[in-house]
């Protein structure tokens, strides 16, 4: 489509219910009450002309621009600031109206560049537009003198690597400090001075923007009416003629955006208003961090190669599927059906791992299929689907707007959830409540106007007894809300909780010495949550990644019951999902023993099912699950895998024991952007297509089903993954065929009740949807359970606390636990191949400074970490966000290596690995880790590719 | 009969510790619910090696295996039809 430009109403939309009638220029109109004369006037097509308004900004009323009159009102009051009243009469164009604000604009002309033609803004700036639209010819004030620009004017800040910041173009009109504090939330940028000399700036200690507080999350960036803060990318190239509405491909949180282009360039990421999940705000990885999809790391022919120390030799698709199919059939043949298997990525598509997961089942012969959400949120789908009847969260991102607690779990939103932390951090700024628990001082404990009431510092590995302690407390207080409990819960097992958790053992003070959080602490916040009005609960992998991950997920589930919380807005338990479709693939049928819509494969009616639409016998037995794969490849008996997008030799625990099965194997087919780790394994290589290349959907942590869509042709010669998919299933003997991936989605809805609704006509049309999809809910689902449980009474489990057994001892005296930042994303492919890097160069130690003096570590020294799998090195980086005893890394860079020494504890419903629980000592250390150096070896090895010979 | 279900190479002492796992969660109910909890559990979810490998145990004597899964065992072995 040509440019996308949404209207901009000028003021937020008031969510009164009231309406209010009056009349603009003649036009009648009633809006709700609360909404602004601006909004009001630009809703009928009166364009009343601006320069400081945006509606995802509170009003300002700084630039006069906006003045109408009003029939009876003295003077010419601001539009943007003037509430709408019943039969008021507004003029927007009179003479008197015309010639202020050609004077205002003559002001601000006056003190701006004249260079427009050669600004990068030329074409997409709001002041020129204004300037056209009020009618100005001259400027009767002199140039003269100016500090503002020319010669004495500040020189261009350019240390933010995706834009720039040009004060000699500034109108000094607040929006971007306004959307900094309102939209995101960071309070980065002041205006300094007053008057004619006022500017704006990136804090008082920092010098820029590199170095300031800004996140580089572009709200201010996109506020900006003039060329004062713009994207680089638009200086270089210009402004962008069409956009092209998709779906970001990093979180969880599944950002809408508009991609603008030239051709087929992409210019710049734009959030889309109308986006569900992100209604118009962005975060760094999105909106700037896309570079790696053309980066020249990316390969774009088919690759094969007998051994894994053979150099790779390119060849043509044809040639790489039928040489794949072969080999896996070959290993079939000598060893039985079920020694081949294959994993699908939750950064694919619902489309594509749809296709993984059928071809495995229907082609390969068996339910050898797992997906790397098993690392990740596979205790969520077991925790929720047991206790509520669904595998997903409850509400939509939206819902915060209406919480007034809000407990925070083993996640750091502002660093993983960016976008949807803006939102909880809004409501917070309004007066709900936070309960951080976290073994870290997360950033959102103490942030810009925002306190956490209680941070529950708990020692990693004890949170169920952390949530058994929060339960006693409401069982034991009365703080129950029976009425909900008798009408929605089952009563026998709700009576058997009740009991389990009032017992003596499982109060905050039995509990004290166990989790390390003070007993009255634990005491304030369970009353907190249970009486202080809507209380949600989010949370994150330090949840799932527990030997009690799924249990933990159940005690969330007791205690939001329990009280009531969960069945409308502002309520609920709600994961935030790490990878951009871990709920899709998930839904899409990614695990051994589930096909779509998680329903267990040895059901026979649902496998008949698809039996009669694949055309093929299908096994009632479960399949191997990630671990079984590797220790069976390890054993000997399992030979051959398919890995979709998907980085497992780097973001498995236990490194070592994943190399080993990797190397034992007989032919690995990686299908993905880059060669990564896993593709040193490979004999096999598919190139995969960017998101800025794919056809399909994502599904975000809200259920929220989005559109990805291409803006440019595959890179890799023209292939789909889908369809690359379907080749090699039909190369190995089975008929699978799809038009589109259109085509795909009608299949899933065809299959999977949840999704019966669903299509591309409609999400085309829509926007979005939540599912479920279906004749209960023909428009989709945004708030789950609301009459009532998806499995009919919600069902309270008793949540015994097991302690892990990775314990700590005199060996081993420091627990270890892993997360991620902002500007990485997981293990780090394609952030690492932008210029978020300079956020991040390195993957550090934080350790608390008692447990670094008694080491002898200083900040910035090589340290090694050793844990009973193994060791690396790491600089260490002293931090009080630390508890003692408590040390901290991220995995973004293949080198340092965390999983080498994370252990083969699991969740003991899913085997959902314990990466946040590790025994280990720390000491000074100044060379590499044996596995560090092994991994230089490898790198020389196993990346070779064969002298290309020039195509003909 | 399939070969394709004997696919597989845990650790005994893998096995082991999962099912122990298991167990523990399900011996916070009474002996009646948390045998067949048990026994559900490793039947949806476990592979048919697995079950295979952990039933060999259990017939050499079950060592170093909570008594819970001894007892739901006979429930969680049941293969089905391929
Ligand atoms: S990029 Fe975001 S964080 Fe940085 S100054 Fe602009 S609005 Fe604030
Ligand atoms: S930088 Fe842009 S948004 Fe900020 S005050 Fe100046 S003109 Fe307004
Ligand atoms: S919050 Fe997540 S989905 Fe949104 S722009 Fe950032 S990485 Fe993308
Ligand atoms: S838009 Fe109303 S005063 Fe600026």
């Amino acid at each position: 489509m040509a440019i996308l430009k949404e209207p901009d109403f000028g003021t937020p939309k008031s969510k009164a219910a009231t309406m209010v009638s009056l009349e603009i220029d003649g036009i009648k109109v009633s809006v709700p009450e609360g909404t602004s004369v601006m909004r009001a006037a630009r809703q009928v097509g009166q364009e009343v002309p601006s320069l400081c308004a945006a509606d995802m900004l509170d009003a300002w009323g700084s630039c006069r621009m906006c003045l109408v009159e009003i029939e009876g009102a003295r003077g010419t009051p601001a539009s943007c600031t003037t509430p709408v009243r019943e039969g008021m009469k507004v003029k927007t164009q009179t003479q008197r109206l015309e010639k202020i604000r050609r004077g205002v604009m003559e002001l601000y002309i006056s003190d701006h560049p004249l260079d427009c033609l050669t600004c990068a803004a030329n074409g997409d700036c709001e002041l020129q537009d204004t300037a056209g639209e009020v009618g100005l010819r001259d400027v009767r004030y002199g140039f003269e003198g100016e500090k503002h620009f020319g010669a004495g004017a500040d020189p261009k800040d350019e240390s933010n690597p995706y834009f720039t910041f040009d004060s000699s173009k500034c109108i000094v009109c607040s929006r971007c400090v306004r959307a900094c504090e309102e939209v995101q939330g960071t309070f980065a940028l002041t205006i300094q001075g007053r008057g004619f000399d006022s500017k704006v700036s990136a804090g008082i200690m920092a010098d820029d923007f590199f170095g300031s507080e800004c996140v580089s999350c572009g709200a201010c960036v996109q506020a900006c009416p003039t060329a004062t803060l713009r994207e680089k990318a638009v200086h270089e190239h210009g402004v962008p003629n069409r956009s092209v509405l998709t779906t970001c491909a990093y979180c969880g949180v599944g950002c809408s955006f508009k991609a603008e282009l030239q051709g087929d360039q992409v210019i710049r990421m734009v959030p889309h208003k109308d986006g569900g999940a992100n209604e118009g705000h962005s975060c760094v990885k999105g909106r700037f961090a896309w570079g790696y999809a053309t980066h020249k790391d990316r390969v774009t022919t088919p690759m094969i190669r007998e051994k894994t120390t053979d150099p790779w030799k390119e060849v043509s698709w044809d040639e790489a599927i039928h040489y794949a199919a072969q080999r896996f059939r070959t290993i079939q043949e000598k060893h039985g059906k079920g020694s081949i298997g294959g994993i699908t990525s939750s950064r694919c598509t619902n489309e594509e791992v749809y296709a993984v997961q059928k071809l495995i089942r229907a082609a390969f012969g068996n339910n050898n299929v797992d997906t790397c959400a098993r690392v990740c949120h596979s205790p969520t789908g077991y925790g929720l689907k047991t206790t509520l009847g669904t595998s997903a969260g409850t509400q939509d991102f939206k819902s915060v707007e209406q919480s007034d607690v809000i407990l925070v779990i083993g996640a750091n939103p502002t660093d993983g959830h960016p976008v949807f932390a803006s939102r909880m951090k809004k409501r917070l700024r309004e007066g709900a409540k936070l309960i951080v628990a976290d073994p870290r001082r997360i950033d959102l404990v103490r942030s810009p106007h925002v306190a956490a009431s209680h941070h529950l510092q708990l020692r990693p590995g004890t949170n169920v007894a952390l949530m058994n302690a929060l339960a006693h407390v409401v069982v034991t207080e009365g703080l129950v809300d029976e009425a909900f409990v008798a009408e929605r819960c089952e009563a026998r097992e709700f009576d058997r909780w009740r009991t389990f958790v009032a017992e003596e053992r499982n109060s905050p003070e039995a509990l004290e010495e166990k989790t390390g959080v003070p007993a009255d602490d634990v005491r304030a916040a369970a009353r907190l949550y249970a009486t202080g009005g809507n209380a949600a609960i989010y949370y994150g992998l330090g949840v799932t990644e527990h030997s009690q991950g799924s249990t933990m997920v159940m005690a969330m589930a007791n205690l939001a019951m329990a009280t009531g919380n969960i069945g409308r807005e502002g309520v609920g338990i709600n994961p935030l999902r790490g990878q951009n479709n871990v709920q899709g693939s998930c839904d899409m049928g990614s695990f051994p023993h589930e096909f779509s819509g998680y329903r267990h494969v040895s059901d026979d009616k649902v496998r008949t099912l698809f039996e009669g639409d694949w055309g093929v016998k299908l096994s009632p037995e479960p399949g191997l699950r990630i671990p079984n794969m590797f220790a069976a490849a390890v054993e000997g008996s399992f030979r051959g895998l398919f890995v979709q997008g998907e980085d497992i030799a780097q973001s498995d625990p236990n490194t070592r024991h994943v190399t080993a099965a990797l190397e034992a194997m007989e032919c690995i087919v990686v299908q993905d952007l880059f060669l990564n780790e896993t593709a040193a394994y490979a004999h096999v290589f598919f190139p995969g297509t960017s998101f800025l290349e794919k056809d399909g959907t994502f599904t975000n942590a809200e259920r929220r089903i989005n559109r990805v869509r291409p803006v440019m042709a595959e890179k890799n010669g023209g292939m789909a993954e889908w369809d690359a998919v379907c080749r090699l299933a039909r190369a190995m003997g089975y008929n699978m065929h799809y038009d589109s991936a259109s085509d795909i989605m009608d299949e899933i809805a065809r299959l999977t009740p949840t999704f019966k609704g669903v299509s591309f006509a409609r999400l085309d049309r829509e926007g979005s949807m939540q599912w479920p999809v279906d004749d209960a809910a023909p428009n989709g689902t945004p708030t789950m359970h609301v009459a009532g449980f998806v499995r009919g009474k919600g069902r309270f489990m008793i949540t015994e606390y097991v302690p892990t057994e990775e314990r700590t001892n005199r060996s081993f005296p420091l627990i270890l636990t892993t997360g991620r930042i902002l500007s990485q994303y997981n293990v780090g492919a394609q952030t690492r191949r932008t210029e978020n890097s300079r956020w991040h160069e390195v993957d550090r130690l934080e350790i608390h400074p008692f447990d670094a003096e008694e080491r002898g570590i200083a900040d910035g020294d090589m340290v090694s970490i050793q844990s009973r799998m193994g060791a690396v090195t790491l600089p260490a980086m002293i931090s009080e966000r630390m508890p003692q005893g408590v040390v901290y890394t991220t995995f973004h860079h293949p080198t340092s290596g965390s999983n080498v020494i994370t252990t083969d504890q699991s969740d003991w419903a899913t085997n959902c690995p314990e990466y946040k629980v590790t025994a280990v000592q720390v000491a000074r250390s100044n060379q590499p880790s044996e596995w560090q150096m092994e991994l230089e070896n490898l790198y020389e090895t196993n990346y070779r590719r064969a002298a290309v010979e020039p195509a003909e | 009969m399939n070969t394709a279900t004997f696919v597989g190479g845990e650790d005994l002492a893998d096995l082991i510790r999962m099912a122990n796992q298991i167990a523990a969660f399900f011996g916070a109910y009474p002996e009646d619910e948390a045998v067949p909890g048990i026994a559900g559990h490793i039947k949806d979810f476990w592979t048919m090696h697995m079950r295979r490998k952990l039933d060999a145990h259990i017939r050499a004597g079950g060592e170093g295996l909570d008594p819970l899964v001894m007892k739901a065992w006979p429930g969680a072995d049941a293969t089905r039809a391929a």
